[in-house]
C-alpha cells in the first residue's frame, strides 16, 4: 500500500477521532468539574445535530446561514440542558452517584424520543455550505474541505476549553470549585452557579460537535446512544476529568478504527471496546489519570 | 456484618425465613399458578416474558445492589444463554437438556475472565469496564456470520414437544422461576450472601476480618453470569430465536433500571422493576409509538419521588404508618 493511502487513512481516522474528541470533551469537563457522569452527553450531541439542522435550512443553506448556525444552535442547546440541570440535577450532587446516572440516562432516552416527534424518523441530512463543496489535493488525492474543517474546528475547540480553564478568572473559580467545592463555597462564590455553567459549557461542547456533523453524516435518533457510549469509553481511556488525554484517547480511537478497518474490516466496530479493554486492564485509571487506589 | 447461626443454611432455618417471611408470597405462587387457566394466550406469552425478564433483573441485583457494583455489560451472559442453547441444539445437534444446563454453565466461565478483570474496579471504572466487555460479545455475536449467523441471529430454535405449547412453557418457566429464586434466597442469606453485602459496606473491615473481598465478588460476579444464563437461554426458547441484540448495553442499562426502579434494598424489588416496566412497555406501545419517551420521563419521576424504588416507597410508608400507630 502507497504511503499516500496510509496518509489519508491517518486523516479519516483524524476526522472521526475529532467528532469523538467533540462528544467527550464536554463530558470530561463535566465529570472533572462536577465529579457526575453524564450519560445526556450523547443525547445533546444529536440535538446540536438536529438543532443545527432545522437553522441551515432556516437559513436556505447559505454560507452565512451557516455560520449562523454554529453560533446560535448549541447556545440554544446548552441553554436548554442548563435548565435541566438547575430543575433535576442539582439536588443530587453529593449523592449516590447511580442517582445522577439514572436520571441523565432518562434525559437521554427521552430526547431521544423528542428528536423522532419532532424531526420525524426519516433520516435527515443538512446541506453542506456551499463554501465547503469542494476538496483539497492532499498527494495527490482529493480529501473533502469539510473534513479539513472539522479537524481545524476540533483542535480550536480544545484550545477554546484549555483557555478559558486556565487563562480566565471564570477558569480559576472552576478550577477552585473542582478541587474543593466547600472551601470555595466558604470564600464567597456561587459554587452551584459555577457547577451550571460548567455544565453549560460541557453541553455546548457536545453541541458543537453535533452541529458540526451536521452537513457531513445522516442523522438519526439513534445516533446520539451510539455517541454517548463512544464519549464514555474516550474519557474513561483519557482518565477521568482529563482534557489532553480526551484528545489523546480519541486520537487514538480515531486511528485504531482507520487502520484495524484496513486488516480486520468484519470487527470494525470491536476495534474501540478491544482498546478500552487492553487500556483499562494495564492502566485502569486510565492514559492521564491518577491512581486512586 | 455476618450473623452467626442466622445464615446456617438447614431445612428448618429456611422454611421458618420462607414462613415468617410473607403470607403474600404463598398466595402469589398460588395465583400465578392457576394464572394460566383463564387467561388468553397473548397473557400468558407476556407474562412468561416477565418471568425471564424478572429473573434476569434478579441476578443483576446480585451484583447491582447486594455487590454495589453498577455492570452495564450483564446483558452478554443473558445473550450468551440464548447463544449457547441456539447452538447446542442446533449445530451440536445436542439433547435439550444437556443444552439447558450447558447455558448457564458456559456463561458462568465466560463470567470468570471478565469478572477477573472487572472486579478489581469500583464505581464507573466497572460499569465502562462491564460495558466494554459486554459490548465486545455483542459484536462478535453481530458480525461473525460464519459461527453466530451475525445479525440475522440464529431462527428457529427446536424445543421439545412437551414445551410446544404456551401453557405448558409458562409452567416451565414458571417452575424455574421458582427454583431459581429459593436459590437466589438461599444464597443471600447464606454466611456468603451476608459478606457480599458487607463488602458493599465496608470493604476494609471485612478484609480485616480476614476474608478475601476479591474471592467473594468474583464469585457473586460468577454465579450472577450463572442465572442470567438460564434467564437468556429460557428467552432463546420462547422467541425460537436469538439475536445479537439481547447482548446490546442497552439491554443491561434497562435492566438496571429495572432493580432501581423495583428497589434495590428488597429481595423482590428487581421483580417487581421488571414486571412494571415490561407490563408498562408492552401497554403504552399501544396507544403511542415514543415508549423511550415515556420510560425516560418515568426514570426521572421515580429517581426524584421515589429514590428507594416501588418496593422501598412501600415499605417506607408501612414503616411510617405502623410508627404512627405505636
Amino acid at each position: 500500500m502507497a504511503v499516500g493511502d496510509l496518509f489519508f487513512q491517518f486523516l479519516s481516522g483524524l476526522t472521526s477521532g475529532m467528532i469523538f474528541f467533540l462528544i467527550a470533551a464536554g463530558l470530561t469537563l463535566i465529570l472533572g468539574v462536577l465529579k457526575i457522569m453524564n450519560f445526556a452527553q450523547g443525547g445533546i450531541y444529536m440535538l446540536g445535530a438536529y438543532t443545527c439542522y432545522t437553522f441551515i435550512k432556516l437559513f436556505g443553506g447559505t454560507n452565512l446561514g451557516f455560520w449562523l448556525t454554529l453560533l446560535i444552535a448549541p447556545i440554544l442547546v446548552a441553554l436548554f440542558f442548563s435548565l435541566m440541570e438547575v430543575v433535576l440535577l442539582r439536588r443530587f450532587y453529593g449523592k449516590n452517584p447511580l442517582y445522577v446516572l439514572l436520571i441523565t440516562y432518562g434525559v437521554m432516552v427521552a430526547t431521544y424520543d423528542m428528536s423522532r416527534m419532532i424531526w420525524g424518523w426519516i433520516i435527515k441530512t443538512a446541506p453542506m455550505p456551499p463554501m465547503f463543496c469542494r476538496s483539497v489535493e492532499i498527494i495527490g488525492r482529493p480529501f473533502p474541505l469539510y473534513n479539513l474543517f472539522l479537524i481545524i474546528m476540533g483542535f480550536l475547540v480544545f484550545f477554546l476549553i484549555w483557555f478559558v480553564i486556565h487563562r480566565t478568572a471564570w477558569g480559576k473559580t472552576v478550577r477552585a470549585a473542582a478541587d474543593d467545592r466547600e472551601m470555595t463555597a466558604a470564600l464567597g462564590t456561587n459554587v452551584l452557579a459555577v457547577f451550571t455553567s460548567v455544565f453549560g459549557l460541557g453541553a455546548w461542547i457536545a453541541a458543537m460537535g453535533g452541529a458540526l456533523v451536521a452537513p457531513m453524516a445522516g442523522m438519526a435518533a439513534d445516533m446520539g446512544i451510539e455517541a454517548g457510549i463512544v464519549a464514555f469509553i474516550v474519557v474513561v481511556i483519557a482518565g477521568l476529568g482529563s482534557l489532553p488525554g480526551a484528545l489523546l484517547a480519541a486520537f487514538i480511537i480515531g486511528q485504531v478504527q482507520a487502520f484495524g478497518i484496513l486488516v480486520l474490516p468484519e470487527l470494525a466496530i470491536a476495534f474501540m471496546y478491544m482498546v478500552l479493554i487492553i487500556v483499562l486492564i494495564v492502566r485502569p485509571w486510565g492514559l492521564f489519570g491518577r491512581p486512586i487506589k | 456484618m455476618i450473623q452467626e447461626g442466622e445464615g446456617r443454611l438447614n431445612i428448618t432455618n429456611i422454611w421458618r425465613r420462607l414462613r415468617t417471611t410473607n403470607i403474600w408470597l404463598l398466595i402469589a405462587v398460588v395465583f400465578f399458578a392457576v394464572f394460566p387457566i383463564w387467561v388468553p394466550v397473548m397473557w400468558k406469552h407476556l407474562m412468561v416474558e416477565v418471568f425471564i425478564v424478572a429473573l434476569f433483573a434478579m441476578s443483576l441485583n446480585m451484583i447491582l445492589g447486594r455487590g454495589g457494583l453498577p455492570t452495564f455489560g450483564h446483558a452478554c451472559f443473558y445473550c450468551v444463554g440464548g447463544y449457547v442453547v441456539a447452538m447446542f441444539m442446533m449445530k451440536l445437534h445436542l439433547p435439550f437438556g444437556v443444552a439447558m444446563i450447558a447455558a448457564p454453565v458456559i456463561a458462568a466461565l465466560l463470567a470468570i475472565p471478565i469478572g477477573y478483570f472487572s472486579i478489581r474496579l469500583t464505581g464507573i471504572h466497572f460499569a465502562i469496564l462491564t460495558l466494554g466487555f459486554g459490548q465486545l460479545v455483542w459484536a462478535i455475536a453481530h458480525k461473525w456470520y460464519s459461527f453466530t449467523g451475525g445479525d440475522d441471529g440464529i431462527t428457529g430454535i427446536p424445543i421439545p414437544a412437551a414445551l410446544e405449547g404456551i401453557t405448558s412453557y409458562y409452567y416451565f418457566v414458571f417452575v424455574i422461576l421458582i427454583l431459581c429464586l429459593m436459590l437466589i434466597w438461599m444464597i443471600q442469606n447464606s454466611p456468603f450472601g451476608t459478606t457480599i453485602v458487607a463488602i458493599r459496606e465496608n470493604p476494609e473491615r471485612v478484609t480485616f476480618s480476614g476474608l478475601k473481598v476479591w474471592h467473594h465478588l468474583l464469585l457473586n460476579f460468577v454465579i450472577a453470569a450463572f442465572f442470567a444464563g438460564i434467564a437468556g437461554s429460557l428467552l432463546a426458547l420462547l422467541n425460537r430465536a436469538v439475536f445479537p441484540e439481547f447482548g446490546y448495553w442497552t439491554i443491561s442499562a434497562v435492566a438496571v433500571l429495572m432493580c432501581i426502579f423495583g428497589g434495590l434494598g428488597v429481595f423482590i424489588g428487581p421483580i417487581i422493576g421488571a414486571a412494571i416496566i415490561t407490563l408498562l412497555e408492552h401497554y403504552v406501545s399501544v396507544y403511542t409509538f415514543y415508549w423511550q419517551f415515556v420510560l425516560g420521563c418515568l426514570i426521572v419521576v421515580v429517581v426524584l419521588f421515589m429514590p428507594g424504588g416501588v418496593c422501598g416507597f412501600i415499605q417506607d410508608k408501612l414503616r411510617g404508618r405502623r410508627a404512627k400507630e405505636i
